[in-house]
Parts: structure tokens; C-alpha cells; sequence
């Protein structure tokens, strides 16, 4: 695991490192392609933007001398520089160095978009260098989601591109029939569970392109055509529930993988990148976020369907989306080996809310909740807010991971997590932590036992809120945007500077930068109420109103909160019970993998239907087909 | 076997002793000066072949991840390592997918089985190709061991519970009648050396026996956590012993069909406990967090060893030479340490900026 997330790291930083020579549309002013733009503006805007991508890739290769696949690939997808990309094709595959060839997914992916690209226009030799990479370098599978969909969709490819060959000719020593056959048996495996209890690497802000890559290299060069089609069909699963989860471009809300930078700058991660090439609603980051131009190479002629378009650019105000997702896999330490994620996304023009139910769903990176106010220019803009229990467990990562005890929260840090073991960390979840939300009210509960590694509550408080008011009632209230924001702690806390470097570190003012709320007590919660600036007078209006609700609560013998939310619901939350709605008991296992707005589909029934005004869409994976109407 | 170092090639005698005769040339030597060069090597290494064989019985394989950034920046290559002195370890296989055990055919020593990220993997050409026998629903296995009475039958501790290979590791089979649905994950595989077929599994929840190639087991010690290894005392086959995260070290007189905890003062997880093949009562175990700890009275009264360990002591894994009864251990990220004296004075024996996740020692082939 460790050398495949070393190698991807490696390779990302070269590919955004490169990509920091040139770069219009992350730099330049802003502007949106138009959200009801006709399918012919659609198509000519996705194709300038491939464009922009991949001859920026090229312009770079030229000044710098890039020789990574990514580039070579890019070349290949323009078909330009080709007697180059022979030459650095036979290049890269020939490292033998220990350490430096070829190995695992990330390498994987890019060559084997290059094999494709090069089928016809690569050198003999270069192809030949291609193959024999394939047989000699062991490739490491990996163990996570995403990993094994950039490794299975790559065998299965480059099985198919040599087939019948024998097990000798391949670095697993198994035939080319043995290979597809696992592969496929792979593919449509995970697909199954995808699509009847959810993804396990849901809503990732970065994690997006290890699946959009893949799904789109089956989609474009899958002989099979039932692959093809599957391909095709995982990326419209995966883009819609993008669509639904972005506000103007950036994608916000509960994830399974997030990161330290996006989790305080909602739009920098490469989620926005996608955004922008798929629906031109908010700029690209910088460099595309590395991957951004292997997908360009891939995907030239991608047509994303209309309903999902109009999802992301269109949205009904509110939305609401209630689905079902699943935790990582979990080895040890757990009755089961994939719990439920309830996962809630509430829109409107203004703000978006998310949240899950809580718990431990991956040990490292997971994002539990917040509210993400508009802006219009989202690039540097710390547009959130949210909570967490910081934990550091060995026992947690044990649950995941086959590391041995006590030795990995050291190791995690060392290697791309560094935040992990800091009291002082915004990203992460808590089985410690219990979440409701009803529409746009949290309620986080915390009951931390003692002895537990870092047993406080962060709570973020963003450089970007304005009027921020610590209230008698005990309600911080702030702006964000045109959003109203009331921040209720249920114990008591100071603030903390955060440094503008690291979001995990103390920082040494507050002046201009980010604030940690700061609360060292066990029992513990968090209630959020936000609102559009638009529904109320003015903001003396909305507190009035939020100081005016019903709310109770108490911290003995289990954090319980009883209130009438900004909307005229009665909840009552009780650390380790369902919550209470009006009354009655929320039963989350009646939830269905989708309900909502545009994206619906009952539990273990593999089809969803997505839909917007009179577009609808029906991905059936029973019978692997698509139908509009 | 012939192994490529950097730019130039290894012979190792063992493997051609054993494999001279059926295979004369490795498949790279390909033209005739390369053919004529390792011609003319045998002839002058084959009258020496038995001084070789005067060597220690045993030799010491490592499963290591070997930092390349040289401890500032970590790149690191996983592979299996041979120990041929101190500072002398030589690259078996190096970029393999994550490997933390290995077991050995006992009787061609280029048959070797691996347990790894990408689940059991077996070569049988001395690592120069692989086979991923199991498919995508095995994987990250943990520990492998070769029964002791049949070559061709491997064991494979897995994440998700065993499997079984009947065929020297070119497909695999689960077998977990009588293991739990969850609370399986198994850390260590343990071969009875005196009965073929007779198992002990170390899990999430105890530790677990079969007698029968593991079609049933039956739990003979029951964990709230983790069995981290489990050991046959290499001088009386009926006492083996045992660490875990939270019970400290476990011990069983009867031939590992019932256990009990061992008196010692650690309280942090173990990771593996070392057994002395020539003095009964030396035993020694290691973790994170306790370091080296020695008996030399069978468990009676536990030494902490840490004294000349780097500070953080964070030792990964402990071994005793069967032969010379060298004690070493593996600091995380440092290098292997050897002791002389059981643990009372340490010195740097090699494999610098490591992670090692086994020692290995292996009676050399039998001609």
C-alpha cells in the first residue's frame, strides 16, 4: 500500500510541478459557460477545455523537458511529438532501478492510456517496451476502492489488448484468459456492490479522477461490449452523484477521503476540476490537479448526458438527497466488514449542508459534516464550517489497515498523511461523534471516553466569515457569503489561531486567518443553524429568530439535545439512540441508496434514476443498459 | 542462482547445486561470451561446493521494506533479504507488492511461497517470476507457512481468515470450518514440525487449531485482540508460545491444545516472541512500545534488553540464530541489531533504514 500511494504521490507532484509552468483557466478571470447552454455550446465548450488541457500538457513538456507518462500521454491523445513519445515510452518503461520502474496502479493507468493511445502510432520498439514492462515489473495491487479499480480496469484493458498470451508474458504469471477473467469478475463485482449498498469512497474531493479514469478507459476501449457499457454507466453513477453534491462547481458535504487542504478551501482539490471541465462552472485548480490531463487524454469525446448537466448547473432550490454509502472495509475490531453510511445533502442557491450519521468510516480521512456558503470566486476562499473529535487510534487504523498495532499512526504521517497524530488536525472522524441533520440543522454529539488520544472538539471557524458575534444565549452567529450562520457549542471553549500554512498547527495570530474553536470537554456537541441572508430583514432578524426556537439540552449522563430547528422541526438527539423527528424514531434502515431530488434508486436494486425537470435517465446494471425519456 | 546487484550478477551456490543439472543457463544469459563466462564460473565454484556446505546449518532471510531516500526522504522497495554476515545483506527480490513472510520449499529452495499485499504469491524459479495464485478475493495475507509434512500443501493467513493451497501455491482454497465469521483475521500461521496437517492460527480472537490440513479447527485460546505470533520450542515440540496485543505472552505445555497467560510486566501490544534452539529457557519477545525483553528461565522473570538500542527502541521484530544463537532485532526504520549476549550488548548488524516484518531462518537444502 504504502509504496502505491508513494509512487502516486510522486507521480502527482511531478505532473502538478510541470503543470505550474502555464496555466490559463485556474489563474484567469472566471466565467462560467452558461448553465443553460444547448448541447452544441456544451460540446464545443468540453472539447476547448480538453484542448486547453492537453496542449498545455504538451506547451509544459516542450519548456521543461516533462518527461512523465502523463505528458507522453497527452502527446499521444494529440497525436503530436510522436517519434518523442517512441523514444520516451522506451525511456520509461526500461528503468530498472529498484524503487523506480513501473509498479502498482498509478502506474498502471497512464501506461496503459498510453498503450491505447499508441496502439497504431507507437513505435514497434515502444509498444515492445510496453509489453515487456508488463511481464517483468510485479505490479502491486493495493488496498483500497480506488486502487483496485485503476488495477482491474488496466489488466483487464491490457488482457484484451494481448490476448491468449501465455502466463509467462504477464508479471502475475497468470494467461491473459486468466487475467480478463478476474478482472471482469473483479469489475462487475464492485459494480454490484456500488450500485445495491453504495460507494465505500464516497463524495471524494480528490479521489474522483482514481474512478472517473478508469471507468472512462473502459468506456473508451473495452472490446467487450458489455465492459464498454458498464464503463460508461459507472462514470454517469459517479458524475451524477457529483452533480447533486457541488454548489456552483464545488463539491461539499460528508466524504470518505478528504484531505488537509481541501478541508478548509472546499474548491481546491480535484473535484473542481472535474467541475469545471465536465459542467464549466468553476475554474480548474492549478495544475490541473495532476490527473486532470490523463482524463483529457482518455476522455476527449466524452459526452456527458443533458440530465446531469442540468443537475450540476440547474439546481431546484432546496435539494435534498438522502442515500445510502458504505465505510471502508474493515478487518478486524468489527461485527461487520462494511457498515451503512447515511449520508444527507440539503441545497439551496446559497449554502449546501451535509453531513452523515458519524462513526468510523475510514480512520484517517474522513469528513463527517458541514455547511458550505456560495461565493463567486471560490478560489482561496475558506467557504466552511463544521466540527470533529480529532482522534489518533491505532486501534481504528487497525481496523482498516493490516498494519501491526501501535505502529502506524507514526507511519501514516510519513507517508502523505501528516496530519494524522495532531491534536490540532481538521481532518477526520470519530466513532465518538453522532450526527443528525434535518435540512439545515446539524446536531453533532460528542462522548469521548477517557483516555482517548486527543479527546477534544475542533471546530472550524473560517478567515472568510464576517460579523462574527459570540451571543448571551450562548449562539456564535456569523456571515458567509449571503448565508446566515449560528454556531451553538454545547461546552464550553476558546479560540485558537490556526496557522495559514497548516491547518493542523497552532498558529500565532489571529489576525486574517482561520480559527480552531477549541472545547477539552468529553461530553460535548455542536449545533448548527444556517439560513439564506434573503429569508430574513436583516441579520439581527435571523438571530432573533434562532435565539427564539425551543432548545434544551443536557451533557449528563449522555449528550441530548431537544429543539424546534430554524424550519419548525422537533428533534431530539441522544448520543448512542436514533434521533427523534417530530416525534418519531428516524429509521435509517428504511433509507434507499438514493432518494431524493434527481437521484433515486431503491436498495440492492443495482438501477438508478436520475432526473431533472422532464429529463430522466435510468441506468439499469441488471440488464446493463441505459434509457432516456 | 544468479541474482542481479546493480549491474552485475550473483551466483548463488545453493540453488545450483539443486538446479545445475535441469536448468544451465538463466533465461538472460543469452549470448555465448555471457554462456562461456558462467561455464567457466562453475568449474571453479563447483570443487568448492563443500566448504559451503560448512557454513551454519541455517540461513536468515528478511522480509524488509528498504528505505532508498537514505532516511531523509522515505522511498521505500519491499523484498526479501539474505543475511550473509554483518552489514552483508543480499537483494532476493526487491519491488515485490508488500511482502511480510516467506516460507521455503524444504527441499528446492527456489520454490518459495510469499505472503503479500497482493495475497500468497509462490515462485519457482527464485523469485526471477511469480505467480499470484489466489485471485482477487485473497489478499493483503499475512503469514505462510509450508506444512511440515507435505511440500505441496501451503497455509495463508489472511485479513479475512486461511486458505489452503494443495498445489504448491498455484491456486488456493479457503478453509475455515469452525473459524468465526468475523474475528478471523489471522496474523500468524504456525506448522506443527512434527505433525503433518496439524496447524496453529494466531486471530482476532484466539488462537486456533486444526489437525486435519484445515478442514475444521476448533479455538483452543480465546483473545478480545490480536494473536501476534505463536511458536514451537524448537527443543521440546510440546511447549509453544505465543504474543499478542493484550495478553502479553501465552504459553501451552501440551502441544498447543490448551493456554494460559504468562506472568511478565509488559503492557503494550507484542509483536513475536524468538525461542532459543539450545537452551530451553531463553526466550525473547518484542514491541512498539516495550522494546527487547529476554528470559533466560523460561518466563520466570522477563529482562527489559533495551540498553544500547537506539532511544525510541521501537522494535519491530526479534529473532534467535538457530545456529549461533545471535540475537537480533529489527528497529523500525533503523537497522537490525545483533546481540551475542542474549540481549546485554547490541551492536548494528545492516539492512540500514528498514522496516522488517519477518525473520526467516531456513535449514539449507538437504543434496
Amino acid at each position: 500500500m504504502k509504496k502505491i500511494l508513494l509512487a502516486g504521490v510522486i507521480l502527482l507532484n511531478l505532473v502538478i510541478q510541470t503543470a505550474s509552468y502555464a496555466q490559463p483557466s485556474s489563474t484567469a478571470a472566471f466565467v462560467a459557460q452558461p448553465a443553460d447552454a444547448d448541447s452544441s455550446q456544451r460540446r464545443a465548450g468540453y472539447q476547448a477545455r480538453v484542448h486547453e488541457m492537453l496542449t498545455w500538457g504538451i506547451s509544459t513538456s516542450a519548456k521543461v523537458g516533462s518527461n512523465d507518462l502523463v505528458t507522453v500521454a497527452a502527446q499521444l491523445a494529440l497525436k503530436e511529438n510522436l517519434p518523442y513519445c517512441s523514444k520516451k515510452v522506451i525511456e520509461l518503461m526500461g528503468i530498472k532501478e529498484p524503487g523506480q520502474k513501473g509498479n502498482g496502479p498509478f502506474w498502471m493507468f497512464p501506461v496503459t492510456t498510453i498503450a491505447f493511445l499508441g496502439k497504431d502510432v507507437l513505435s514497434n520498439e515502444a509498444k515492445q517496451a510496453i509489453r515487456e514492462a508488463w511481464r517483468v515489473n510485479m505490479q502491486t495491487r493495493g488496498d483500497t476502492e480506488n486502487h483496485w479499480a485503476m488495477y482491474y480496469s488496466s489488466l483487464y484493458l491490457m488482457s484484451e489488448l494481448y490476448p491468449h498470451e501465455p502466463e509467462n508474458t504477464w508479471y502475475n504469471g497468470k494467461s491473459s484468459d486468466e487475467n480478463l477473467h478476474e478482472s471482469k469478475e473483479y469489475l462487475i463485482n464492485w459494480m454490484n456492490i456500488a450500485t445495491s449498498i453504495g460507494q465505500g469512497e464516497f463524495n471524494v474531493p480528490n479521489y474522483i479522477a482514481e474512478y472517473a479514469i478508469p471507468m472512462a478507459m473502459l468506456a473508451t476501449w473495452a472490446k467487450d461490449p458489455e465492459m464498454k457499457k458498464r464503463g460508461q454507466m459507472m462514470l454517469e453513477w459517479i458524475y451524477s452523484d457529483f452533480a447533486a453534491n457541488t454548489l456552483q462547481g464545488v463539491i461539499h458535504g460528508p466524504n470518505a477521503r478528504a484531505d488537509d487542504i481541501s478541508i478548509v478551501e472546499p474548491w481546491n482539490c480535484m473535484a473542481s476540476n472535474f467541475a469545471w471541465l465536465l459542467f464549466g462552472n468553476t475554474p480548474p485548480t492549478r495544475g490541473y490537479s495532476g490527473w486532470g490531463v490523463l482524463y483529457a487524454s482518455i476522455a476527449q469525446d466524452y459526452e456527458l448526458p443533458e440530465v446531469i448537466y442540468k443537475i450540476a448547473r440547474s439546481k431546484q432550490d432546496p435539494l435534498l438527497q438522502e442515500d445510502l454509502k458504505r465505510t471502508r472495509r474493515r478487518w478486524r475490531n468489527s461485527d461487520v466488514l462494511m457498515a451503512p453510511v447515511y449520508k444527507t445533502n440539503y441545497m439551496t442557491q446559497d449554502y449546501a449542508v451535509g453531513s452523515y450519521q458519524g462513526g468510523l468510516v475510514d480512520p484517517i480521512q474522513t469528513h463527517g459534516w458541514d455547511i458550505m456558503w456560495n461565493v463567486g470566486d471560490p478560489r482561496g476562499v475558506h467557504n466552511t464550517m463544521f466540527s470533529m473529535n480529532p482522534i489518533s487510534s491505532t486501534d481504528e487504523l487497525e481496523t482498516c489497515f493490516t498494519a501491526v498495532p501501535d505502529e502506524m499512526p507514526k507511519r501514516v504521517m510519513q507517508e502523505g498523511k501528516p496530519s494524522y497524530d495532531f491534536p490540532g488536525k481538521l481532518l477526520g472522524s470519530s466513532r465518538y461523534e453522532q450526527i443528525y441533520q434535518n435540512l439545515d440543522t446539524i446536531v453533532a454529539l460528542y462522548d469521548i471516553p477517557e483516555g482517548t488520544r486527543f479527546p477534544h472538539i475542533n471546530g472550524f471557524f473560517s478567515k472568510d466569515l464576517t460579523s462574527v458575534t459570540i451571543d448571551k444565549s450562548g449562539w456564535i452567529f456569523a456571515k458567509g457569503g449571503n448565508t446566515y450562520l449560528a454556531y451553538r457549542p454545547l461546552a464550553d471553549y476558546t479560540f485558537q489561531p490556526i496557522s495559514a500554512e497548516k491547518s493542523w498547527l497552532p498558529g500565532t495570530s489571529m489576525k486574517g486567518g482561520d480559527k480552531r474553536l477549541y472545547s477539552p470537554h468529553l461530553k460535548n456537541g455542536t449545533i448548527l443553524q444556517v439560513a439564506s441572508a434573503k429569508e430574513f430583514k436583516d441579520f439581527e432578524a435571523f438571530k432573533e429568530r434562532i435565539r427564539s426556537l425551543p432548545f434544551v439540552y443536557r451533557l449528563e449522563p449522555k449528550p441530548t439535545v431537544s429543539m424546534t430547528t430554524i424550519r419548525g422541526n422537533r428533534i431530539t438527539c441522544t448520543f448512542g439512540q436514533e434521533p427523534i423527528l417530530n416525534g418519531k424514531v428516524v429509521d435509517y434502515t428504511q433509507w434507499k441508496l438514493f432518494q431524493g431530488t434527481y437521484l433515486n434508486a431503491d436498495k440492492n436494486a443495482h438501477k438508478l434514476t436520475i432526473t431533472h425537470g422532464n429529463l430522466r435517465r435510468v441506468l439499469d446494471f441488471n440488464s446493463v443498459t441505459t434509457q432516456d425519456n | 542462482m544468479i541474482e542481479r546487484l546493480g549491474k552485475f550478477y550473483r551466483l548463488d551456490i545453493s540453488f545450483v547445486t539443486s538446479h545445475f543439472f535441469y536448468t544451465p543457463f538463466p533465461p538472460f544469459i543469452c549470448n555465448s561470451m555471457l554462456k562461456f563466462s558462467f561455464l567457466v564460473s562453475l568449474l571453479i565454484l563447483i570443487p568448492s561446493l563443500g566448504s559451503a556446505q560448512t557454513k551454519a546449518d541455517h540461513e536468515m532471510y528478511v522480509c524488509a521494506d528498504l528505505d532508498l531516500g537514505g532516511g531523509i526522504k522515505w522511498v521505500t522497495v519491499n523484498g526479501i533479504f539474505r543475511r550473509d554476515g554483518v552489514n552483508q545483506y543480499t537483494t532476493i527480490t526487491r519491488d515485490t507488492p508488500g511482502i511480510c513472510d516467506v516460507t521455503f520449499d524444504p527441499k528446492d529452495h527456489s520454490h518459495f511461497y510469499a505472503a503479500s499485499i497482493n495475497g500468497p504469491l509462490a515462485t519457482y524459479n527464485a523469485a526471477r517470476s511469480w505467480r499470484m495464485g489466489a485471485d482477487w478475493t485473497m489478499t493483503e495475507s499475512r503469514s505462510i507457512h509450508v506444512d511440515s509434512g507435505s511440500d505441496d500443501h501451503i497455509y495463508v493467513g489472511l485479513p479475512d481468515g486461511f486458505a489452503v493451497s494443495d498445489n504448491k501455491g498455484r491456486s488456493w482454497i479457503r478453509k475455515e470450518t469452525g473459524l468465526p465469521l468475523r474475528g478471523k483475521y489471522t496474523q500468524v500461521v504456525s506448522v506443527d514440525s512434527e505433525h503433518a496437517g496439524r496447524v496453529l492460527i494466531g486471530t482476532e480472537s484466539g488462537i486456533y487449531l486444526t489437525e486435519n490440513t484445515a478442514s475444521t479447527w476448533k479455538r483452543v485460546f480465546a483473545t478480545q485482540a490480536m494473536v501476534t505470533d505463536i511458536e514451537q520450542s524448537p527443543l521440546d515440540h510440546s511447549l509453544w508460545l505465543a504474543t499478542s496485543k493484550k495478553d502479553g505472552v501465552l504459553v501451552s505445555h501440551d502441544n498447543g491444545n490448551t493456554w494460559e497467560k504468562m506472568k511478565s510486566q509488559v503492557t503494550h501490544a507484542l509483536f513475536n516472541i524468538a525461542l532459543d534452539s539450545e537452551n530451553p529457557n531463553r526466550f525473547a519477545i518484542c514491541g512498539f512500545y516495550e522494546g527487547v525483553l529476554t528470559t533466560e528461565d523460561a518466563g520466570k522473570t522477563w529482562n527489559v534488553r533495551n540498553a544500547g538500542l537506539p532511544p525510541q527502541y521501537e522494535v519491530m521484530r526479534i529473532a534467535i540464530d538457530p545456529d549461533t544463537h545471535v540475537l537480533y532485532a529489527a528497529l523500525n526504520r533503523d537497522c537490525i541489531y545483533s546481540s551475542s549476549d542474549f540481549g546485554r550488548n547490541w551492536k548494528k548488524d545492516g539492512l540500514i533504514h528498514s522496516i522488517v516484518y519477518q525473520f526467516v531462518f531456513v535449514p539449507r537444502e538437504t543434496k
